[in-house]
């Protein structure tokens, strides 16, 4: 992990049903985190399951979820939908 | 009560006539629409040995008291009957326009009984019902059919047809409507054309009795304001469905080359951003919909058949995430054009793209395998991979020609009468191929397939994510949440609305008591249509009970695959459901239910949901 003492700053968002398992992050916040780290690491780092997430929205982008974090990203998470 | 009209529509097609059903409010309090109403109307009239391709058993079809009133989603319209595939009780739900149609046109519920002498198109104009040769139409695709009637009847009728898969009574034969939109499980496409019926057109200009019009005026306006305004809304519309493959294959759970493995390598070919990057055109949404997720794509590519090449050039509604798994993963096609043009192939014979993608994998490893000889498919190469080997196959299933005459009849049937161990790759429960999420590492998704009571279909109970969010290696507390899913998705489906809202967006289940008593003048809680949907699982499993001799646990249990194989590759590997597992949540699953060790539901439980009228057929 390439963590130094900078940080950067994040603005989340969780979407969808999936929010019932994370109940105490807000729908909408903003996070602190070290330079250097991959949205899946800091999922890890805030408890949030990165298998329950189905994906990401990098600034309106659709992004993978080792995508590496830079400061004043505005980040989606999804739960998965289903069909039927 | 208001919402409703307090008539079903009976068309008997033996002898050309049609009359009124007119029922008191406290049966549309009991059983509210839909599959609701469906069930309890083919379990009192369906007789114990009816075929389910003979002139007694009913074809229903309704949405329910929300249907085409101004909130979101309300076009979601089910079909029931006993089904083909199954023996046992059928169903199956499509989106489109004409749940609401049937509804303006003064109607709560259609049924179609008896069967037509010849190929016969019904066309419901308001209150006039006229009968129509359907003989210029007989042996054509559903995309056809449905074009020819819409510029016959004209623009504004709703239209459902069946293709060549429905005439010749495949086991899995849909019915189409609005051009992509499909009732495709439990072979309701074959009921309808052993009944001669090719199709069906309704076009009405009545409104819905509403109880608190300005009421609705206001809280409708403010539901679709809400549904736009959820956080996460242009997030979603993009892929559609198609959105989930690239999670099903990182959780392990994408079924793979007929269920053999759980994740495919070529995963990406065929996800989300391939449809939206390659072929999409447009999204395509049901009546009302707020976020549309059909998504209408155009594709070409070569069809290579031996040495013959041809090239294809299709506009499809899809392919969505289930024909994606079924069609692509579990065929191998990789490649989002071939998976499209799959698409277009089975929809067009009238066939489910679920039922369809399993039969063929099952017969490619079957062919694999040795089961099956090369001489039984004339002499052809036909393998995983293939997108020719897919469409011969396709079609020998729709039309009944060689081999395919046994297949059309389903894994579990096909795989009696082939013998030399083929049940072990015949993936269903209950006769009904499964949909496409693998169980092995995902307990409480594997029993809402051994436990929905139609077969092996996800929607009853959309577990997956739950076995993610507690852990897949935990069993506690999931037949609990089976359940309680299996109680709240299903009732989507009697009011006549879609459930995807509240999935994807988190549009609030609050909601729909306030929307339904505005619309009917009811004061029902959630609680209280939690307990009609309890009423009508319950009964649905009467309905097995009555009509399977025999039915009992051993038609929860899951394909030997699932228990006896190891899934071999990706993140699942090594992983298979035991039977000491497997026993425990059926017996917790039971005792929550309140059903004895066998699944049948108990004295007590039948009275207690006022089911009193089931307690003879517990024999
Ligand atoms: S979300 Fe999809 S299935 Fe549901 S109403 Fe909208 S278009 Fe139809």
């Amino acid at each position: 992990m390439n963590l130094t003492t900078e940080s950067i700053t994040v603005h989340m968002g969780i979407r969808g049903h999936c929010a019932e398992y994370f109940p105490e992050l807000p729908e909408e916040f903003t996070h602190q985190c070290g330079v250097g780290l991959t949205l899946r690491q800091v999922m890890v780092s805030l408890g949030i399951n990165p298998l329950l997430i189905m994906g990401v929205v990098v600034n309106g982008k659709l992004a993978k979820k080792d995508y590496l974090l830079q400061e004043g990203d505005k980040v989606i998470l999804l739960s998965p939908p289903t069909g039927g | 009560m208001k919402g409703i009209h307090q008539k079903i529509l009976r068309i008997n097609l033996s002898d050309k006539s049609h009359r009124l059903d007119c029922r008191d409010e406290e049966f549309y309090r009991t059983w509210i629409g839909g599959r609701g109403m469906g069930a309890k109307i083919i379990y009192d009239e369906v007789p114990v040995d009816t075929d389910p391709l003979g002139p007694e058993n009913l074809l229903y079809m309704s949405g329910g008291p929300l249907s085409g009133v101004y909130a979101p989603a309300t076009g979601k319209t089910s079909f029931v009957c006993k089904s083909p595939a199954t023996g046992g009780y059928g169903d199956s739900n499509v989106g489109g326009h004409i749940g609401p149609e049937l509804k303006y046109a003064g109607y709560d519920a259609l049924i179609f009984e008896g069967a037509a002498a010849e190929p016969t198109v019904v066309v419901i104009d308001d209150d006039k019902i006229t009968f129509q040769s359907a003989a210029y139409l007989w042996g054509k695709g559903t995309f056809e059919t449905e074009k020819i009637l819409k510029d016959e009847l004209g623009d504004d009728f709703q239209i459902a047809v069946i293709g060549p898969a429905g005439e010749k009574l495949v086991y899995i034969a849909c019915i189409q409507h609005d051009f992509g939109r499909q009732a495709g499980r439990t072979g309701v496409g074959a009921v309808m054309g052993s009944k001669n019926l090719k199709a069906f057109a309704i076009r009405g200009s009545k409104g819905v009795p509403v109880a608190d019009a300005a009421a609705l005026l206001e809280h409708g306006k403010q539901a679709f304001a809400n549904c736009f305004a959820k956080p996460g809304f242009e997030e979603w519309t993009p892929m559609g469905t198609a959105g989930v493959t690239n999670w099903v294959n990182e959780i392990g759970a994408f079924p793979t080359r007929n269920f053999y493995t759980t994740y495919f390598p070529e995963h990406e070919k065929i996800n989300g951003e391939a449809l939206l990057e390659r072929i999409l055109r447009t999204d395509k949404g049901c009546f009302a919909c707020p976020t549309p997720c059909g998504k209408y794509s155009s594709a070409a590519g070569v069809l290579k058949d031996g040495t013959r090449e041809e090239t294809f050039q299709v506009l499809v509604e899809g392919p969505e995430y289930e024909t994606i798994a079924l069609v692509g993963g579990n065929c191998e096609i990789a490649s989002i054009e071939e998976v499209a043009y799959a698409n277009y192939v089975m929809d067009d014979l009238g066939m489910d793209t679920i039922s369809g993608g399993n039969i063929v994998a099952f017969a490619l490893e079957c062919l694999e395998k040795g089961v099956l000889s090369k001489e039984q498919v004339e002499g052809r190469e036909l393998r995983f991979g293939d997108l020719a080997s897919v469409v011969y196959l396709s079609e020998i299933i729709a039309k009944r020609q060689g081999i395919g005459d046994i297949l059309a009849e389903g894994v579990k049937i096909a795989a009696e009468k082939f013998g030399h161990n083929s049940q072990h790759y015949a993936i269903h429960v209950k006769g009904l191929e499964q949909s496409g999420y693998e169980g092995r590492n995902a307990p409480a998704m594997m029993l809402a397939f051994m436990t929905a009571d139609i077969g092996a279909h996800h929607n009853r109970a959309w577990a997956i994510t739950h076995d993610i969010a507690v852990g897949v290696d935990v069993f506690e507390g999931k037949p609990e949440k089976v359940v309680e899913l299996q109680h709240i998705r299903p009732f989507f489906d009697q009011m006549g609305c879609c459930r995807l809202q509240w999935v994807e967006l988190g549009f609030e289940l609050e909601n729909y008591p306030d929307l339904f008593n505005i619309v009917t003048g009811e004061k029902l809680t959630w609680e209280d249509m939690m307990h009609i949907s309890e009423r009508v699982y319950n009964l649905t499993r009467m309905f097995w009970v009555k009509h399977m001799p025999g039915f009992g646990r051993s038609w929860d249990w899951p394909p030997p695959r699932m228990i006896e194989e190891l899934v071999p590759t990706g993140p699942s590997a090594g992983k298979k459901i035991s039977e000491e597992n497997l026993n425990w949540l059926l017996d917790r699953y039971y005792e929550v239910r309140g059903w004895d060790k066998n699944g049948i539901p108990t004295p007590e439980k039948l009275e207690q949901l006022g089911l009193s009228f089931c307690l003879p057929d517990l024999k």
